[in-house]
């Protein structure tokens, strides 16, 4: 509510109202006053006309008197009407002469009065007094003659004035009129007045009243603004004191942001120190100075690191003097802060005694006016609650006094100061531990490498480096170790996935692939790397060579087995020659003898026994034991034992009891082994149980599930089993009432000479080697071993498992050391078995992949030197599997041979063989696949058929070819190919595209093959990388078609592979004979 | 009388065999045989101390050195002459034997003339 506006205009409101009103007022006086006037002079002419009204009535009246009189005289000739008329003319003239004299007549009525006046004085000259005169002389016939004569003027005399007296009426009634009119008017107006003047009075009465209210409205509103005003004015001016503040704090913490950016890329140094003290100085346009501890041993002694004056001209003197002035620690105004560890020293009026220095040289007193303190604060730097040092702020001007804030301000420095030095520490400790660890890396001679949580290498050290070199260090890891026979480790026993599961593997024998592409024997350990937060970020795995040690033991093995060999020699003599002479024990020989020979013997045969035990024992460890597994049942080789075993049973008359489970399956093993090991057990089981004791056998079959639990398949054996994989086991125990294994001796049994009685006072001979021998040859079959016994003298039980696999299980064919390892990729078992088969004949090592998915993960871990590939795989698209061998980037330049398999006749596979390219094919590819496979322009005549349908695709093939000399004819489709070749000359080699109309790829494919004339000739399929299940569909449609027979292919992919992949026995161009077979 | 016997202490029956056709070359002694140590030290406390002794360092149950232990212990040892045999033949054992009491050491296979020397001697060399 804006008051003076309204107040303003409710004022002119007001003022004009009064003035309208006033006006009015005015107006209406003046006009009530005319109209008095007005009326007093109506009234008047009233009054007057009323008088004359008489008057005219009289004279009307006195003119009929005249009239009357004269005729009464006339006609009477009596002098007493004369004497009327004498009375009433001049009275009528009188009265006439009257109203024509009255001005308030009006005019015309005066006139008319006038006129008739004068009339009827003529009237009365003409007529009146001749009538008399007559009359008079008697003469009254004249008289009444001119009488009638003048009777008609005057009755026109008395008709005028009676109109005159009508006039006079008229007029008077009018003014009568006018003057009620008038007088209403007037009554009018006065009411009017009076209702104005009530209004008035009403609207100012309450004018008055509102603008009494507004006017204390106005002064509460006054007053208030007055308030505020004020309370603005405080408040302002403490906003202003605010204001001031902040600008400070502002500054300061501008001035903190840039000492810490000073502070985060450079280190503690003097240049930066002053660099903090001038920029506090200017900003506080006062003294800033900073002392530290000196480097090196501790001392009482402060140095001054950085000084800032605001005098800067003299600002080095300053410094000077200060240096001067040895700065102890406990000695001038920042003692306290080491004396007393007080947190700060604010002196904000310095006192007067301390403002200057006590001694001040006398060439420095010039100084004396800016060497002064009128405010201090001194904070101290501190580093773990230790003061190391001092930043101090000071004023020299009287007038400028520090406040309490800016002791806040100069601890933040101080604060990030010492932080800024422990980092400083704390980077140079760091600098030193990774320079020590970085040196004890590099000087280990064992090989180092770290990994991440991928599996990715992070770090290897010199060791390493220069092992394994810079090209095997970019290929993949898996690429770098292999199990110690060379053959490549399974994902599962690759070490560093092993750590990374955090499964840490100590002293494992690997052999590692040197820059030289020797295999050398390391020992490795892995561990994981672990963070607290994060578990797995990593692993290590640390390598010694161990060929010298592999060496030595190598050399021991040699030396046993050359040893035990010896040692057998003689003893063909000992044991043939006893033998001998037993035989003839009837000739010459004497009981005695005899006793003696036998004796020989004995000793001879036990003499074997363990030799033989240390020939197996040196042929295990050197991993030179190969099974030689057949189908077997195991029963039998009880039944065989137990015959055997007769004699020895019957000595001590024990009971061999057998529980054969029937379900127990042919399995593969070694039959001579196992034998080896079930004469072991039963032997171990007679020699330890006491007379009339019983032994049993029993066999079982069972099946190990994923959770670890045991389904039997048949009766259940009540013995604990070791843990082992999942999967079908036999089961066999020899359980024996003899004098039992105690507690102590269970984790030892299987050790190698371990003896239960050991030592000199044992009860059983023995070398304690056949337990050890017994696990090493149950281990190599993939099985486990195991014991128990209640204890001493309670009986005991040896067991094993026996993994359930028969011969058709994958042989492990061995490794040939620097040959080229080819990777198949076959689902077929017997098609594989050959591919292998064939493949290491000729010189290859081979790795089986019977899935896609295996395969890829092969392909990722090494790197072969060619894969061959069935499209056909039973849990992957072929295809696709092609495309993504692609896609490896180490496996560019593999070649891949595509191997189609007849999926109808599995028993004899048929194979359509040809090389495969994936679009898109750059001209160097095309023309190295080609050249290898029939050599290149100079040693090749003819012509290379394109077979395709894409006539951009032929053009860019033409191009390429033709540019590297080849000759080239095209077919559009598989059609006009098939005429080609059944017309004209046959092609060197044809490129083939799959997809074509009327005759595609696949059918010209079979087509081909079919006919002996062209079944030669070499293929390249072109294909796009995306190929649709359609595709799919057709090759394998396509694969049924071709009819070829087993052992001519072998050898075509044989010889497709050596193409690309020459062994060391390879002529160079051996290929192109063969294929021409 | 135990002078005039030799105590044959060896557990191999072979072995026991092969020392009683040696030790046949000395008739006018008694040979009696035994298999452990605890059948041997039953015989010398009941018997005395024999004119020598063959002792196999390694038997079951209780071993040479444990004998000597026993018989040096019982104050017997200095009044016996032990010739010590075992398979063991690397350089400790010998000397091991010997400060186990043993008066000398033979080492097996036998060789039959050194054990003839062996036994001649100590049954003829003064103590």
């Amino acid at each position: 509510m804006n008051i003076p506006a309204m107040t303003t205009q409710r004022s002119r409101r007001f003022w004009t109202l009064v003035l309208i009103q006033g006006f009015l007022v005015l107006v209406l006086l003046l006009s009530a006053g005319i109209m008095s006037v007005l009326t007093n002079r109506l009234e008047h002419n009233r009054d007057v006309l009323l008088s004359y009204l008489r008057e005219v009535s009289y004279a009307s009246t006195d003119l009929l008197n005249l009239q009357s009189s004269l005729r009464g005289f006339i006609a009477s000739e009596q002098e007493l009407f004369l004497e009327g008329y004498r009375q009433s003319l001049p009275q009528l003239d009188e009265r006439l002469s009257l109203i024509a004299g009255e001005p308030a007549l009006p005019n015309e009525l005066r006139r008319n009065a006038h006129q008739l006046r004068t009339d009827i004085a003529q009237w009365q000259i003409n007529y009146a007094e001749k009538e008399i005169a007559l009359m008079q002389s008697g003469d009254v016939a004249a008289a009444q003659t001119l009488l009638e004569e003048s009777s008609s003027i005057f009755d026109a005399l008395s008709m005028r004035t009676e109109d005159l007296r009508t006039e006079v009426r008229t007029y008077f009634e009018r003014i009568n009129n006018q003057l009620s009119f008038y007088n209403t008017i007037i009554l009018v107006m006065v009411i009017t007045l009076a209702v104005l003047l009530l209004v008035s009075t009403v609207i100012l009465m309450r004018f008055w009243r509102r603008q009494g209210s507004l006017w204390r409205e106005l002064q509460v509103a006054t007053d208030d603004l007055q308030e505020r005003n004020l309370a603005l004015q405080t408040s302002a001016q403490a906003q202003d004191k605010v204001n001031q503040q902040l600008r400070a704090r502002i500054d300061e913490s501008r001035l903190i942001n840039s000492i810490n950016e000073l502070m985060v890329t450079g280190t503690p140094s003097t240049p930066l120190y002053s660099i903090i003290a001038q920029r506090i100085g200017e900003m506080l346009n006062g003294w800033c100075s900073i002392v530290l501890e000196p480097p090196g041993p501790p001392s009482e002694r402060l140095e001054l690191v950085a000084l800032y004056h605001p005098d800067t001209s003299r600002m080095g003197l300053i410094a000077a003097w200060l240096q001067n002035q040895e700065i102890h620690k406990t000695e001038g105004l920042h003692a306290p802060l080491f004396t007393e560890k007080q947190p700060s020293i604010v002196m904000l009026n310095v006192p007067q005694e301390i403002r200057s220095p006590a001694d001040l040289e006398p060439e420095l007193q010039p100084l004396a006016d800016v060497i002064n303190l009128s405010s201090y604060i001194a904070v101290p730097i501190s580093i773990e609650d230790r003061p190391i040092g001092v930043i101090t702020i000071a004023s020299s001007q009287l007038d400028y006094t520090f406040d309490a804030e800016q002791e806040l301000f100069l601890e933040q420095i101080a604060d990030r100061i010492s932080s800024w030095i422990e980092r400083e520490h704390l980077l140079e400790l760091n600098r030193q531990r990774a320079t020590e660890l970085q040196t004890s890396f590099n000087s280990i001679p064992d090989i180092i490498i770290t990994f991440d949580a991928n599996g990715q290498r992070t770090r290897i050290n010199q060791s390493g480096q220069r092992f394994f070199g810079s090209e095997l260090l970019n290929g993949p890891t898996a690429n770098l170790w292999r199990k110690p026979n060379g053959q490549f480790l399974t994902p599962d026993e690759d070490p560093v996935t092993a750590a990374l599961r955090g499964n840490a593997a100590s002293d494992v024998e690997l052999a590692l692939l040197s820059q030289d592409g020797d295999l050398i024997i390391h020992t490795v350990s892995t561990a994981a790397l672990r963070d607290s937060e994060r578990g797995v970020i990593g692993a290590v795995v640390v390598a010694r060579d161990i060929t010298v040690r592999k060496e030595l033991d190598r050399l021991k093995e040699e030396f046993l087995a050359n040893m035990s060999h010896e040692l057998r020699t003689p003893l063909t003599a000992i044991l043939g020659y006893s033998e001998l002479l037993l035989k003839r024990r009837t000739e010459v020989l004497t009981k005695w003898h005899v006793n003696k020979i036998e004796g020989i013997r004995t000793g001879g045969q036990r003499l074997l026994g363990l030799v033989n035990d240390l020939l197996d024992v040196a042929k295990l460890d050197a991993g030179q034991v190969d099974l030689q597994r057949r189908d077997v049942d195991i029963h039998t080789l009880i039944q065989s034992q137990y015959n055997l075993l007769q004699p020895n049973l019957h000595q001590k008359n024990l009971r061999l009891q057998r529980h054969l489970a029937p379900e127990v399956p042919l399995i593969a093993i070694d039959s001579d082994r196992i034998n080896q090991v079930l004469t072991n057990l039963l032997s171990n089981a007679i020699k330890f149980t006491p007379e009339s004791g019983t032994i049993t056998v029993s066999t079982a079959l069972l099946h190990v599930n994923a959770d670890s639990s045991i389904s039997w398949q048949s009766k259940p054996l009540p013995d604990p089993l070791p843990e082992v994989e999942p999967g079908e086991y036999i089961v066999v125990t020899v359980s024996d009432t003899g004098v039992g294994i105690p507690q102590e001796s269970m984790p030892h049994l299987w050790d190698r000479f371990y003896q239960v009685e050991g030592g000199a006072s044992r009860r059983f001979g023995g070398t304690g080697l056949g337990l050890s021998i017994v696990q090493q040859l149950i281990e190599l079959h993939g099985g486990r071993v195991f014991a128990h016994s209640q204890g001493s003298n309670q009986g005991s039980t040896f067991g094993f498992l026996l993994p359930v696999i028969t011969t058709n299980t994958q042989e492990n064919l061995p490794y040939l050391h620097h040959a080229p390892t080819i990777l198949v990729i076959e689902d077929d078992q017997d098609t594989a078995r050959i591919f292998e088969h064939h493949l290491y004949d000729a010189g290859y090592n081979v790795i089986h992949a019977r899935k896609g998915h295996e395969a890829l993960e092969w392909a990722e871990r090494i790197i072969p030197a060619a894969i061959t590939l069935d499209l056909i795989l039973p849990d992957s698209d072929g295809w696709g599997i092609l495309a993504a061998l692609r896609q490896m980037p180490h496996l560019a330049d593999v070649p891949v041979v595509i191997a189609t398999v007849n999926d109808q006749t599995s028993i004899t596979p048929g194979l359509g063989v040809s090389t495969y390219l994936v679009k898109p094919v750059t001209g160097e590819r095309l023309i190295n696949v080609i050249t290898n496979l029939i050599g290149n322009t100079q040693t090749q005549a003819g012509h290379i058929l394109i077979v395709d349908d894409d006539a951009d695709m032929v053009h860019l093939l033409q191009s390429a070819l033709q540019e590297h000399g080849f000759q080239t004819r095209t077919a559009v489709d598989g059609s006009i190919a098939i005429d080609m070749l059944q017309q004209s000359e046959l092609p060197k080699l044809m490129l083939l595209d799959l997809m074509m109309p009327i005759v595609d790829g696949f059918q010209l494919l079979a087509r081909i093959r079919d006919d002996p004339r062209t079944r030669a000739i070499p293929v390249i399929i072109v294909t796009a990388r995306d190929l649709t299940s359609e595709e799919v569909h057709q090759l394998r449609y396509a694969a049924q078609g071709i009819q070829t027979k087993h052992h001519l292919d072998m050898e075509t992919l044989v010889a497709e592979v050596q193409r690309h992949v020459p062994t060391k026995e390879d002529a160079p161009d051996a290929g192109a004979d063969d294929l021409a077979r | 009388m135990p002078e005039q016997t030799i105590l044959l202490v060896e557990d191999d029956p072979f072995n026991r065999d092969i020392l009683r056709e040696i030790l046949e070359d000395f008739p006018e002694f008694n040979i009696v045989e035994t298999a452990n140590g605890q059948e041997a030290l039953a015989w010398l406390t009941t018997h005395g101390p024999p004119a020598l002794v063959l002792l196999d360092m390694m038997m079951p149950q209780m071993d040479g050195y444990t004998m000597l232990g026993e018989l040096k212990q019982r104050g017997l040892l200095d009044r016996m002459r032990v010739i010590g045999v075992s398979a063991r033949a690397r350089e400790g054992d010998q000397a091991k034997a010997l400060q186990a009491g043993c008066w000398r050491y033979l080492t097996k296979p036998f060789d039959i003339a050194a054990v003839e020397e062996a036994v001649h001697a100590g049954l003829t060399e003064p103590r």
